[in-house]
């Protein structure tokens, strides 16, 4: 037992004491040495040679704080001190990193058991000195290890967690927290079964049952996981299950990826194929659609399709190419027209085709079709419409078409042969009539000439009223004639002098004007495109209207100008003579119209309807103002646009 | 008919026609030698001595007056015959007559007529005519010697 006294009793018995102390001392696979209260080493077991590299002569008796790197010699001075003052069995340095010092000035990582003893010199402190090199290398090792792991778990872009076998999150990663919204710390205290989706609960546990039960190594399970603001978020997960040397499940690993945009593109994908169907489905009512895949095999078709081929689904499906349906002979230009949109991977124009039902009718077909693009598959949409009666209604129309030309020439033929009967009855007209009217003017006249003593005055006068009226006659049917051939004519539209025109009809005209004043202004005409011959026709009878009313004049004043309303051109012709009474303005114009009594004033009737039918037949207007007894005017332009006939 | 030829032949079948004419032309005092047909046929028989005419005088009219309606034989028959004849081509041929259609008028001169009138209603205007006539191509003009 150790003494605090120090006293020593029995020398003998103490020595053999300390004999055998040091025996056990030396054979110990301990490094051992002693220290006493001075720092000086007082014993030091084989080990230590071993251990720091000194003989035990040099270590004997030397500071013990020479097996120390410098830097800890002055604070071991402290501590030496401190442990004689309370000595105990401990380890020394508890939560320090304690180095040992060679002889050749490397330093090694060393663990210190301290204890004391009495001995004959006094309390030494015995101090037991394990090399943790290795361990230390172990540990660095592990940390290392653990670092890396670390790493990849904290660094990791997939959502890591390890789970406990009840569910409970035990680690997880910023990539994890990211994705469902908490912090680390947050998640730390749930349940991953509590950020999976109600429904897919089960599945997932399940999932975490066959691990724990060993019938699976690997789970892999898509599920919708919560994020923290209540939004569901589709994630790819990966279990592990990681058990103990005696094959108890320590805990889970996970991997969690966020499927999002994957889920996302499966949806539209699957959307836009269930869209096109739909779409093709609802097109039944205006076509027939199917789509093809590679090799021309329909790869969907739609039930109007299916109807108008009279083939049902699975049968179209199980052809070999959609070709089948074509006729042979129309199969070339169909796979020419099909190679084209390929290339072009534009929309084709409709093009037409033709389809054979499967009891072997041809049906005329319009198609259209379209590339969907689909990067491996590459597939087409075609919808067509069968245009069987269309054709046919086609080839009506064409029928009816030609019946119609037909009858068209036909009718126009029977018009030409009816103003060719009417044209020959005119001719005839002229001169049959005429000749009578001749016999009957001439004949009087011979009477009155040659027997004008057997007459008395009445009877004188009378015959001159024959004569007169026969006269009328004749003007009337050549104003007649004339009406009616205008219509018969051809309007020939050329660039015409008015002023020129105008000027020849005066000159034509001369006659009415001799033995009177008769005034002429005539403006500045422009040229304008009319038929020569009928412009004539109608400044002949507007002038010769003009002189006739204006007979009562002492100045008959006469205009001929134009106007120009709204930028178009407007003629006219005004006089100072007897005008008419605007009440009767729109008989005017009238066959066989008069407006005055032909003791005033004679006249047939005719010559402003020949007018006006001038006017209109050129797509123009005319139109007359007047009072009574202050003159009138007459106005017309002249379609300068398309003739009228 | 006189030894001496025929100054006027007048082609016309209207009756009433021939009378105001001849009036016209008594009037004038241009009526002494006037040969009348009522024809084409009679015309062309009397120009081309044949038939009842064989036997007139030699002597050619010095004016044809010319009626483009006549039955039978028309007027535009009668002149292109007229001028197609080497001794009957250098006549002076007036074509009297009702029509005003323009493709008579044509018609006669592309058949190279001497002149086109259109007999007036009027009958002081066609006894002016016919004087006219009558002055000009008996008188005035310089006939062509055959």
């Amino acid at each position: 037992m150790p003494q605090p006294n120090g006293d020593t009793q029995d020398n003998t018995g103490n020595n053999e004491t300390e004999a055998r102390f040091q025996t056990l001392m030396e054979s110990l696979p301990v490094t051992i040495l002693s220290v006493d209260t001075e720092g000086h080493i007082t014993f030091a077991n084989q080990h230590v040679e071993t251990l720091f590299g000194y003989t035990r002569k040099e270590l004997v008796g030397a500071a013990v704080e020479m097996l120390l790197p410098e830097r800890f010699r002055r604070d071991h001075l402290s501590h030496r001190d401190g442990y004689f003052e309370k000595p105990s069995a401990r380890p020394m340095g508890v939560g320090r990193d304690l180095a040992g010092r060679r002889k050749d000035g490397t330093e090694f990582p060393i663990e210190i058991g301290l204890s004391y003893t009495m001995t004959d010199n006094g309390m030494v402190a015995l101090a037991f000195v394990t090399d943790i090199t290795e361990r230390k290398r172990a540990q660095e090792a592990l940390r290392a290890s653990e670092e890396r792991f670390r790493a990849v778990f904290e660094r990791s872009s997939l959502g890591k967690a390890l789970i406990a076998p009840t569910g409970k999150l035990l680690m997880v990663n910023p990539a994890l927290a990211d994705l469902l919204g908490y912090t680390i710390d947050e998640l730390q205290h749930l349940d991953f079964h509590q950020m999976t989706h109600p429904l897919d609960r089960a599945a997932s546990e399940e999932g975490f049952r066959h691990l724990l039960s060993g019938e699976k190594s690997h789970s892999r399970l898509e599920q919708r996981s919560l994020h923290k603001a209540g939004a569901r978020i589709w994630t790819d997960v990966s279990l592990s299950l990681l058990r103990d040397g005696d094959g108890a499940p320590l805990y889970f690993i996970a991997s969690i990826a966020d499927m999002s945009e994957r889920k996302q593109a499966e949806e539209t994908l699957r959307q836009q194929k269930e869209q096109y169907e739909q779409l093709l489905q609802a097109l039944g009512e205006l076509g027939e659609g199917f789509i093809v895949g590679e090799g021309d095999r329909l790869v969907f078709a739609n039930q109007a399709f299916c109807q108008m081929s009279g083939y049902s689904q699975a049968e179209l499906y199980a052809l070999p190419s959609v070709m089948t349906l074509v006729p042979q002979e129309e199969r070339a230009a169909l796979a020419a027209r099909i190679r084209r949109l390929e290339v072009s991977q534009a929309f084709e124009s409709r093009f037409e085709t033709v389809l054979l039902h499967k009891d072997g009718q041809r049906i005329d077909l319009e198609a259209a079709a379209k590339n969907l693009t689909s990067d491996d598959h590459p597939q087409r949409i075609v919808i067509s419409r069968d245009i069987s009666q269309h054709k046919q209604a086609q080839a009506e129309i064409r029928s009816l078409n030609q019946e119609l030309e037909r009858r068209v020439l036909e009718r126009t033929a029977q018009l030409e042969a009816a103003n060719q009967e009417l044209e020959a009855f005119t001719y005839s007209v002229s001169h049959d009539l005429r000749s009578p009217l001749r016999a009957i003017d001439g004949f009087s006249r011979i009477l009155l000439r040659d027997h004008q003593e057997l007459l008395p005055e009445e009877g004188q006068r009378r015959l001159e009223l024959v004569r007169k009226n026969t006269q009328q006659m004749g003007q009337l049917i050549d104003d007649l004639l004339i009406f009616s051939r205008l219509n018969r004519q051809p309007l020939r539209k050329q660039a015409v002098d008015l002023a020129q025109i105008v000027r020849q009809v005066l000159e034509d005209l001369k006659e009415e004007q001799e033995n009177r004043q008769v005034e002429i202004t005539l403006g500045d005409l422009p040229s304008c495109q009319a038929d020569p011959a009928l412009l004539k026709q109608v400044y002949a009878n507007l002038l010769s209207n003009a002189l006739k009313f204006t007979h009562r004049r002492e100045v008959a004043r006469i205009e001929i100008n134009c106007q120009t309303r709204e930028g178009k051109p407007v003629y006219f012709v005004r006089d100072n003579g007897a005008g008419f009474d605007m009440r009767y303005a729109d008989k005017l114009f009238g066959v066989f119209q008069r407006l005055h009594s032909s003791d005033d004033y004679e006249g047939t009737g005719v010559g402003l309807a020949i007018v006006q039918r001038i006017v209109h037949r050129h797509g123009g207007q005319i139109w007359a103002e007047a009072e009574v007894d202050q003159g009138a005017t007459f106005y017309f332009n002249l379609g300068e646009g398309e003739p009228h006939d | 008919m006189t030894e001496k030829g025929v100054d006027i032949l007048l082609v016309e079948d209207n009756p009433n026609d021939v009378e105001l004419a001849l009036d016209a032309l008594k009037e004038a005092k241009l009526a002494n030698r006037i040969q009348v047909v009522r024809d084409g046929e009679e015309a062309l028989a009397f120009l081309f001595r044949q038939g009842a005419y064989a036997n007139r005088p030699d002597q050619l009219p010095k004016l044809i007056l010319l009626d483009l309606k006549l039955p039978k034989i028309t007027g535009l028959e009668v002149l292109a015959q007229i001028r197609a004849d080497e001794h009957l081509q250098l006549l002076p041929v007036v074509m009297m007559t009702s029509s005003r259609e323009e493709r008579d008028i044509i018609e006669s001169y592309r058949l190279h007529v001497n002149s086109y009138i259109v007999k007036p209603v009027d009958f002081e205007q066609f006894t002016a005519s016919v004087r006219q006539i009558g002055f000009y191509w008996l008188l005035l003009n310089e006939p062509p010697t055959t």
